[in-house]
């Protein structure tokens, strides 16, 4: 069959679909080397909807060393838009959608469009909108960013939000208000961004489906730089993707499109399953693959069951290979960790590569990774965790260096406050305990605010006396060099210098510390990235923009509140992720060791009063109803559809591991747990029986 | 061999004299991918408005051979914040380069493989003539480089090869024109017959050859510390404050440019 898929001669055009581990991607992968080998001179198109996806075919890249391996470009359809937009950027000038078409667009990134929907809309709630929502304001602006980026993938006008929203409502008449406020809000964000040439994700869309991509010249470009394509993953990208690829498919020289039957993972974000799976109708031919090559034979057998209602029931002896439980459950969740520790200390023991286990949980808390990767640190065991990036200011070396800005920037008028300052002043100076420096900077604070370091002539005696003098002479070269900042020097120059000129002299915090050049490197790139739309503007000086970059991230605008970039921390080892990561990077292990089974977070979704996922897409019906019929057997179908997902990427067992109260305190009774329980219970039934 | 190159490592003219300037910049920036703190304000204070005229150039000059109309690219030039663009736009509107033919290739990429080793160049524009192949390289340099230095470059040596390797025809000769935009009567412009290729290809290949058999302690630092001034990782190494250098800032301008247009990033984009 995997040859068959291969074959470009007899099935140019192909629909590939089939369950997680049937084999799809090798099949993709055996089909890329038939094109290099019998095409060397095209280029191919692999198409992903995030980067995780794309593992496979830059692995393939990397070992192939192939001669014309420019001839493959990976990509996700987010980064040919933006880059296209750019590039013919002209062509959308000459339609006059902006109120300055010929100035350089602004691109916005998830975190830069935050801040100006912020802008935007702060008046807009001032003047007492959204009055009954409770959300921080930080979620509030995503959700309407959500919004503003569903109705361009889905593709009906922004104007239409609150109709589409209220006509889905059942409940309090009062939130259909709400919906009117957020139309509101979303018009204003839009015509700010045409007033200023700023294309949010949204508007980048937009403008490529409605004047570029039906462009001839554009055509002309786009036609001549791939010949083939390879769409993997198909099912986990929203509908204006499946557009935009459909009308294309047919100019290639070779298409494949596969699909994952038990995908739609990212629904929320916009994945359209149902609009995915059309391509069917469009290839020349369709291949079905079902043979499941991953997961142990038990786990087959209870993946059987689940997927056919009708199926004989399984022995319990079935169920206990596939499923392992404790046969003595932990009452507390440091406990229940301090098991899963030992168990996967004797997996590694008895010969399991770490690297084939992962610790898995709907959502990942620090204290949880911290106490997990600290304990199998102790066996002797590595970790890696994966999971969405901290906030820039969650991390010490980054928050030292804020602190120290603002400290060198009185014209801010935002004194860090006291913890704030003990903490940076610790850190930057290695040397001098918290207790010591709190002595120092009492000196200083006013009103629990820092707005500079005390001189040290200024120092009691009798305070100087209890610190040593080498100390005292480093915080006063701090002082020193905070004092002499120019207020007008752009902020990443002056990082740049806090970095080099004192925080990596010896004796201070950042010296021969590789982690804090990158944690800084990083902090730099951030106020780049937010001051390239930020600088066009009149009287965005360098002392403006430092000030309003600081204030964002004090205020949590620039925080990861929903990055969809995830860090990667640790060497390869033992795995630790949420559930939906786990499942996006589309790899399997033999052990998963299954955490927080009472949550509820394993199939609700999120709150989100502004917004709809599963209203606002395309396979909704006009004028339907959600009720709570609606929400309940969605939490069903999301439940069923992980659980199948990582089954299906389980080549040994899962583990099935609960305490009475969960990593919460207290005692969580989700769906997962008592599908897990009635599972054994019957089986244990039907065993009496028997 | 030690070879410490991760498998499918291409060679460009950005890293190859990163290498030659600096043994351990290379290793940390191409192989170990180390992000550190740029030294920005030992940059001269226009670096960055520079990289970004010169990218907004390559850009407007990509378009015009890409076929959108020549009008809307002054409209837009006219209207980039810094004037020099629309100046220098003009000047490339009024040379013999904006002639447009249908065997031009603006932006395009190629690579080669050299002795095993993956070699890659993206040319601003590639002519193919039946007799010629002629590169062309925009510039916007403050001020005019010297013929020598640009015939040392190693972005010469890439170039001509990459193009006369992927392109064989034996009579075919090479020429490669390096433009710039601020003096548009004054192109740089060599000649590349059969013998320099030839010498081209056996430097190119010692030099990788070179890369690969090192370990990783004899990715040294340089001892010219005058190569340090623009460097990056200057703090890195504890040589903050080196006397400053024209090479070395066209090097880190190269590096900076090049990145900032896409050219020698992985063919992967998110």
């Amino acid at each position: 069959m995997q040859q068959q898929a291969a074959d470009i001669t007899s099935f140019p055009h192909l629909f590939l679909s089939g369950p997680a581990s049937s084999g799809k991607t090798s099949a993709a992968l055996l089909r890329l080397q038939q094109i290099l080998s019998s095409d060397a001179r095209s280029t191919t198109l692999v198409l992903v909807p995030q980067q995780s996806l794309a593992k496979p075919y830059q692995d393939y890249l990397r070992s192939s060393n192939l001669p014309s391996s420019q001839q493959i470009s990976i990509q996700t359809m987010s980064s040919i838009v933006r880059r296209m937009i750019a590039l013919f950027w002209p062509l959308i000038a000459s339609r006059q959608v902006f109120r300055h078409p010929f100035e350089p667009p602004r691109f916005l990134t998830l975190e830069t469009a935050q801040y100006f929907m912020a802008q935007v809309a702060d008046p807009v709630i001032d003047r007492g909108h959204f009055a009954t929502i409770t959300l921080t304001r930080n979620r509030l602006f995503s959700q309407l960013l959500d919004n503003l980026n569903k109705s361009a993938i889905v593709g009906f006008p922004h104007t239409e939000l609150a109709r589409r929203l209220k006509s889905a409502w059942t409940g309090d008449q009062s939130q259909l208000v709400v919906y009117d406020d957020v139309q509101l809000a979303v018009n204003a964000f839009r015509e700010f961004c045409l007033e200023h040439n700023l294309l949010d994700f949204s508007l980048q869309v937009e403008l490529f489906r409605e004047i570029v991509w039906p462009n001839e010249t554009f055509q002309k470009y786009f036609q001549n730089q791939y010949q083939h394509l390879i769409y993997d993953n198909a099912e986990e990208d929203p509908p204006y993707v499946h557009d935009i690829v459909g009308s294309w498919i047919k100019s290639l020289q070779t298409s494949l499109i596969i699909m994952d039957e038990g995908g739609g993972l990212r629904s929320f974000l916009g994945a359209d399953p149902a609009s995915a799976a059309k391509f069917a109708l469009q290839a020349d031919t369709c291949l079905h693959f079902e043979q499941n090559y991953v997961s142990s034979p038990p786990v087959v057998a209870l993946l059987g069951t689940m997927q056919s209602p009708h199926a004989q029931k399984l022995p319990h002896s079935t169920i206990s290979q596939a499923l392992i439980i404790a046969s003595k459950q932990p009452r507390f969740f440091p406990e229940l960790l301090q098991s899963v520790s030992q168990e996967i200390a004797d997996l590694v023991l008895n010969g399991t590569p770490a690297e084939e286990i992962a610790v898995l949980s709907p959502f990942l808390s620090d204290p949880l990774v911290f106490e997990l990767s600290r304990r199998l640190s102790k066996a002797g065991i590595p970790t890696q965790s994966l999971r969405p990036s901290l906030a820039l200011k969650s991390n010490p070396h980054i928050q030292t260096v804020l602190t120290l800005s603002s400290l060198a920037h009185p014209d801010w008028q935002q004194p860090p406050d006291l913890y704030q300052t003990l903490s940076a002043l610790s850190t930057a100076i290695p040397r001098l305990d918290p207790l010591r420096a709190r002595l120092i900077l009492e000196q200083a604070t006013f009103n629990q605010d820092v707005t500079l370091l005390p001189s040290l002539v200024s120092l009691p005696k009798e305070l100087t006396e209890r610190i040593p003098s080498d100390i005292l002479q480093q915080v006063e070269k701090l002082r020193l060099w905070l004092d002499s900042v120019d207020q007008n020097e752009p902020l990443d120059y002056f990082i740049s210098r806090l970095f080099s000129e004192l925080l990596t002299q010896p004796g201070f915090g950042f010296s021969e510390n590789q982690e804090a050049g990158e944690h800084t490197a990083r902090l730099i790139q951030s106020y780049q990235k937010f001051k390239r739309p930020l600088a066009a503007d009149k009287g965005a000086d360098a002392s403006y923009l430092g000030r309003e970059y600081y204030k964002a991230l004090s205020q949590g605008l620039l925080s990861a509140l929903f990055v969809p970039e995830e860090e990667v921390v640790g060497e390869p080892g033992v795995l630790i992720a949420p559930v939906m990561t786990f499942l996006m990077q589309n790899r399997a292990v033999q052990h998963q060791f299954w955490l927080n089974l009472g949550s509820k977070g394993w199939y609700e979704r999120l709150e989100q009063p502004l917004t709809h996922p599963y209203v606002l897409n395309r396979q909704w019906q006009p004028g339907k109803k959600w009720t709570t019929d609606d929400e309940i057997a969605l939490g069903r179908f999301n439940l069923e559809r992980t659980l199948i997902g990582l089954l299906r990427r389980c080549s040994g067992q899962v583990h099935l591991c609960t305490s009475d109260y969960g990593e919460s305190g207290v005692e969580e009774k989700g769906l997962l747990l008592t599908w897990a329980q009635n599972l054994f219970r019957s089986a244990l039934r039907e065993q009496e029986n028997d | 061999m030690t070879d410490i190159l991760p498998a499918g490592f291409v060679f460009h003219q950005s890293n190859l004299q990163a290498f030659k300037t600096c043994r351990f910049s290379f290793l940390l920036r191409y192989i170990r991918k180390f992000p550190w703190p740029a030294p920005l304000a030992a940059r001269t204070s226009t670096f960055e408005q520079d990289l970004v005229a010169g990218s907004t150039l390559h850009s407007l000059i990509h378009q015009y051979f890409l076929g959108i109309d020549p009008e809307l690219l002054v409209s837009s030039a006219a209207n980039f914040p810094d004037a020099r663009v629309s100046v220098w736009f003009n000047n490339f509107l009024a040379s013999q380069y904006a002639t447009l033919t249908s065997n031009q290739f603006p932006e395009h990429s190629l690579q080669i493989t050299l002795d095993g080793s993956l070699l890659l160049a993206k040319f601003d524009l590639l002519t193919l003539n039946v007799d010629t192949i002629q590169i062309c390289d925009w510039k916007s340099s403050r001020v005019i480089p010297k013929r020598q230095f640009l015939q040392d470059r190693i972005q010469t040596m890439v170039y001509s090869l990459v193009a006369a390797r992927a392109h064989p025809l034996p009579s075919r000769s090479i020429t490669m024109h390096y433009w710039e935009a601020g003096f548009p009567d004054q192109p740089i412009i060599f000649t590349i017959e059969a013998a320099q290729l030839q010498r081209y290809e056996e430097t190119l290949t010692d030099l990788i050859t070179c890369i690969r058999s090192l370990p990783v302690e004899q990715f040294e630092r340089t001892t010219d510390r005058k190569k340090c001034s623009y460097c990056e990782y200057q703090s890195y190494c504890a040589r903050s404050g080196s006397t400053k250098d024209e090479e070395s800032f066209n090097n880190w301008f190269e590096i900076g440019l090049s990145e900032l247009q896409g050219q020698t990033k992985e063919q992967t984009e998110f």
